[in-house]
């Protein structure tokens, strides 16, 4: 099993990232919040739970060369 | 009141103040304290990516489409998640080869070709004039607009004024000699502008804040908040289906796809991502600062576009104006100032590092090859720079009037956003080569300009045509019935592709005949010599330390030419000042006389020139002074096979490295525990002896009484026997002990396993010890449960478990009110017996170690309390039989000494928490 801390596992939370953003914003899923039943700013919420996300990945790995 | 010379005043000032920025930081850059080193100001340079489109267009996408603006953004958002891979890998094949310019990667890549990087050059310029008009436009008609207040006024068709009349023009002059004077003042071998990114960072703080103050006024100061600003539009009824994405899935895809290229391959974001970064480490900060920022830019662009559709329904006023116009008409004369300054911010920004960028590009890969090509047999022995700089100042020039013309032209046909998506469709065909480039060493030149020239190509035909088409250039007929009326060859329906809109088709089809061509064109021919050489230096780009240069150049070169070369482009002084500092640190050599004119030499003085004139030129006029001996491409495979053996077999001894430096580690730690071992064993040997002796000399001395003296009296005589029979079992005990542990931890023991109730040993143990405590004077709480506490385990040895612990707590409870408790109840599936009492407890650096041998629950006993065996032989019996036996102490409130162990589950009703038996002694 890799450490925690190896870059591999920083590649494969990146990649995991991106896949919630294809999710969040290029799949059928961003056809059923953007209706316009719900509040007008959840795709805004959905923006920044992704860049929390990044930010958290970006402070757990910052010891490492990129 | 705001009026024509106080905008054009502000306007100024507002320019000078970016000058000022960008002169300081220059200076500061000179003294060494970088500015643009700051992560998070590399993070707000990347903000040019917001112009006048996001402005302004931003807005009205917004009010016609509702979410439709959002792919723009959402696109680099998701690119800038993969930039710890990709941006990384750019940033540092650009370093090593000093990469100016995307269009001097491309040619680098594919074995430095002239023609390579000229015609992305080419694509470039004519992708991005369409982007610097609508800038011009955006300047133009918000001047307009601001020099009208308090009437809401919209400017006219700028075409129909003479030139000299047109407001853009005079735009487009000042901010030619603004980018000349901020980028182009001087000459840098890495095309470095710390100034110039200084104050592209502050621009982005500029818009930010002005977007930011015009959202807060409207959605706070005319409505209550965001929800009344979206309860009222839906009100409105007309704006019900303004959040619904338009064009479907496609076009959002198609968007969100388009501006993920669009963030890197821009020449502007190029320059300021790869170009002008200054260490790898700011891109961490980047990844999720940029999105940050985009997030916040864009927060109140949907309440400004409805609140303009409420304000202005059926009043005609353009929505892309909105961010102007709406604090004009509520009479806000400063915030709309502000406002303008923003959008000011925002397309100067823009043009300023575009044109920079550009002038680049066209100065490396267009004007001087053909200009060496001239020089090459007799070159001026001029200094060179100047050239450059003349160069590269009439490039910007000649880009900014281009673009105007292109306003003049065709940029009243269309809204901002539709000229901004032109411009990304065009820079998107850089992809497949540039990436392609990266990581496929199959990519030759040949599939690159295949690639390349079809994607230009297709995008020309279905997107840039059309767009003259809809200004009148062209015949409407060409776009609706096709070219002589061959419907199959209509430019937004090719081959009869329909149902899409016009970017998503022009991105289909450009990119898959770009990436076709790519492919298999690249796939006719193997690399040749050069083309492999760059195809392993880029692949390779995150294993290479070292630039793979030995070997791979061969021929015969004089340093001072060298010198003298890159000096002529660099001037004199900079040139041996930058050789100076290769030789003192890449080759650790005091005097350039003694500096071999090598393949690591003149590697050094080619990518030093590529920095200044890009890497096609550089090879060009580096081949001028040298007499090379071209290489095979056998010769060149097997060189960089050797390299890539070489590291192959330096990653292998760094492995093994690590794997020796974790073996040693580990035979420390084991010497560091058989030091200790021995320690204890030395402490055993003295504790064993201590307490063999202390009952042998009492035994002996009262033995000797009773031998010399037999008249002694019988109560006296009883009284020694009785001190030499309790220690002689006190002996006994003790060697009892350390053969039982020694036979537990042998395996040799004799367990009896049988069904005990936890509660009858626990009441047996305190018969046996229950007078021991009053005898020293503490009482005796019990706390059990009704119910039997069943369990599988060796009655007797649980027994020994149970009065080693109350001899224990009744051994260090405190002298005087004493209390020793014990408690058993049910966690789960497991019983749970806790001793404790109300003595010193154990000190918090010995609990970790407390059921080690010999340890003793108190520091630095000369005399201890017991043999140190107790308690390990106890937890060897309760994890015998699934337990877990533990110690929780707080130092001086006493210590709870408890363990745990499995109940036999027969459907029988866990013991209540009830005490159903508890007895004071």
């Amino acid at each position: 099993m890799p450490k925690m801390t190896d870059p591999g596992r920083q590649y494969e939370q990146t990649i995991l990232l991106l896949l919630f953003m294809l999710f969040l914003f290029a799949s059928p899923f961003t056809s059923w919040w953007a209706t316009g039943q719900y509040a007008w700013f959840l795709p805004y919420i959905f923006w920044l739970m992704v860049i929390l996300i990044a930010a958290w990945l970006h402070f757990r790995f910052r010891n490492h060369d990129l | 009141m705001l009026s024509g010379p106080l905008v054009v005043v502000t306007s100024f000032l507002y320019l000078g103040l970016l000058f000022a920025i960008a002169y300081w930081a220059d200076r500061r850059a000179d003294t060494g304290r970088s500015v643009i080193s700051n992560p998070t100001v590399y993070a707000l340079s990347l903000a040019v990516y917001c112009t006048a489109w996001t402005y302004y267009g931003s807005v009205g996408r917004a009010a016609a489409t509702g979410y439709g603006f959002l792919p723009i953004y959402l696109g680099p958002t998701l690119a800038a998640t993969l930039w710890v891979f990709l941006l990384l890998k750019m940033v540092r094949i650009s370093k090593s080869q000093r990469i100016t310019s995307i269009a001097d990667f491309i040619s680098s890549r594919y074995g430095k070709s002239h023609l390579l990087g000229g015609l992305v050059t080419v694509i470039a310029v004519v992708g991005v004039l369409p982007y610097i008009a609508l800038q011009l436009k955006a300047i133009s008609s918000s001047f307009s607009i601001l020099i009208h207040y308090p009437d809401v006024m919209l400017p006219g068709g700028a075409h129909t004024l003479p030139v000299w009349r047109d407001t853009a023009f005079y735009i487009a002059l000042i901010l030619a000699v603004f980018t000349i004077l901020l980028g182009t003042r001087h000459l840098d071998a890495s095309e470095r502008h710390e100034g110039m990114v200084a104050a592209i960072a502050f621009e982005s703080i500029v818009k930010l804040f002005a977007l930011t103050a015009v959202g807060v006024f409207i959605t706070f100061g005319l409505y209550d908040g965001f929800g009344d600003v979206v309860h009222q539009a839906l009100q409105a009824g007309h704006l019900k289906t303004r959040l619904i994405p338009e064009g479907g899935a496609n076009f959002w895809f198609s968007l969100s796809l388009l501006s993920a290229l669009a963030v890197l391959m821009l020449p502007r974001q190029f320059q300021v991502a790869v170009v002008e970064n200054s260490g790898e480490n700011q891109l961490r900060r980047a990844i999720w600062l940029f999105p940050l920022y985009l997030l916040l830019i864009n927060i109140f662009v949907l309440p400004i576009a409805l609140a303009g559709q409420l304000e202005f329904a059926g009043m005609g006023v353009d929505a892309d104006t909105y961010v102007l116009t709406l604090p004009i008409a509520h009479k806000q004369q400063w915030l709309a100032l502000f406002s303008y300054l923003g959008g000011l911010s925002a397309a100067t920004g823009m043009v300023i590092v575009e044109t920079i960028a550009l002038s680049t590009m066209v100065c490396n890969d267009l004007v001087m090859p053909g200009l060496l090509r001239r020089w090459r047999y007799r070159a001026p022995s001029m200094d060179l720079s100047v050239i450059l700089l003349l160069v590269r100042r009439g490039a910007i020039f000649v880009v900014l009037m281009l673009g105007y013309s292109y306003f003049r032209l065709a940029g009243e046909a269309y809204a901002l956003v539709a000229i901004g998506l032109i411009s990304f469709a065009a820079v998107a065909q850089f992809a497949p080569a540039m990436i392609g480039g990266m990581y496929w060493r199959g990519g030759t030149r040949g599939g690159a300009l295949a690639g390349l020239s079809a994607g230009f190509l297709v995008w020309i035909y279905t997107l840039l045509l059309p767009s003259f088409a809809k200004s009148g250039w062209l015949a409407r007929d060409f776009l609706d019935l096709g070219p002589f009326g061959i419907a199959l060859l209509k430019p937004q329906a090719l081959f009869g592709l329909e149902g899409f809109d016009e970017i998503t088709h022009c991105l289909f089809w450009s990119l898959t005949l770009n990436i076709g061509a790519y492919l298999i064109v690249s796939s006719i021919r193997a690399p040749n010599a050069e083309e492999t050489t760059q195809a392993t230096r880029f692949v390779d780009a995150m294993s290479i330390n070292r630039p793979i240069a030995e070997g791979l150049w061969r021929g015969r070169a004089e340093v001072d030419d060298l010198i003298s070369l890159t000096g002529r482009f660099l001037g004199e002084d900079r040139a041996r000042e930058s050789f100076a500092e290769y030789y003192a640190k890449e080759r650790n050599i005091e005097d350039d006389a003694e500096l071999p004119a090598d393949g690591e030499t003149v590697h050094f003085a080619e990518t030093l020139l590529a920095g200044a004139i890009g890497s096609a030129s550089a090879r060009a006029m580096i081949a001028s002074v040298v007499q090379e001996e071209p290489l095979g491409l056998d010769e060149v495979m097997d060189i960089l096979d050797e390299a890539s053996q070489i590291r192959a077999y330096s990653h292998e001894l760094e492995q093994k490295s690590r794997e020796l430096e974790a073996a040693t580690a580990e035979l420390k730690a084991a010497n560091v525990k058989l030091l200790e071992l021995d320690h204890l064993k030395d402490d055993f040997m003295s504790s064993v002896t201590h307490e063999l002796r202390t009952p042998l000399t009492s035994i002996r001395a009262f033995s000797e009484i009773l031998w010399e003296d037999p008249k002694i009296d019988l109560e006296e005589r009883k009284r020694f026997l009785g001190i030499i029979v309790s220690e002689t079992e006190r002996l006994t005990r003790l060697v009892n002990q350390v053969l039982d542990l020694a036979k537990i931890e042998s395996g040799h023991a004799v367990w009896t396993s049988s069904e005990v109730d936890l509660g009858d040993i626990i009441r047996q143990s305190i018969d046996a010890s229950e007078q021991l405590i009053i005898d020293r004077g503490g009482r005796l709480k019990l706390d059990l449960p009704d119910a039997p506490a069943k369990v599988m385990a060796d009655q007797d040895r649980l027994m020994q478990v149970m009065l080693n612990l109350l001899s224990n707590a009744a051994k260090f409870m405190a002298k005087e009110s004493g209390r020793v408790e014990v408690h058993l109840k049910r966690q789960q599936n497991m019983y749970k017996v806790m001793v404790s009492d109300n003595g010193s407890g154990v000190p918090v650096k010995l609990q970790p170690v407390i059921f080690e041998k010999f340890r003793q629950g108190v520091e630095g006993s000369a005399n201890p309390l017991g043999t140190g065996l107790g308690l390990p032989i106890s937890r060897e019996i309760i994890e015998h039989f699934g337990g877990r036996l533990s110690v929780k102490s707080t130092p001086e409130k006493g210590a709870i000494f408890s363990f745990v162990l499995p109940c036999i589950n027969r459907g029988g009703a866990a013991p209540s928490n009830n005490p159903g038996q508890e007895a004071e002694a």
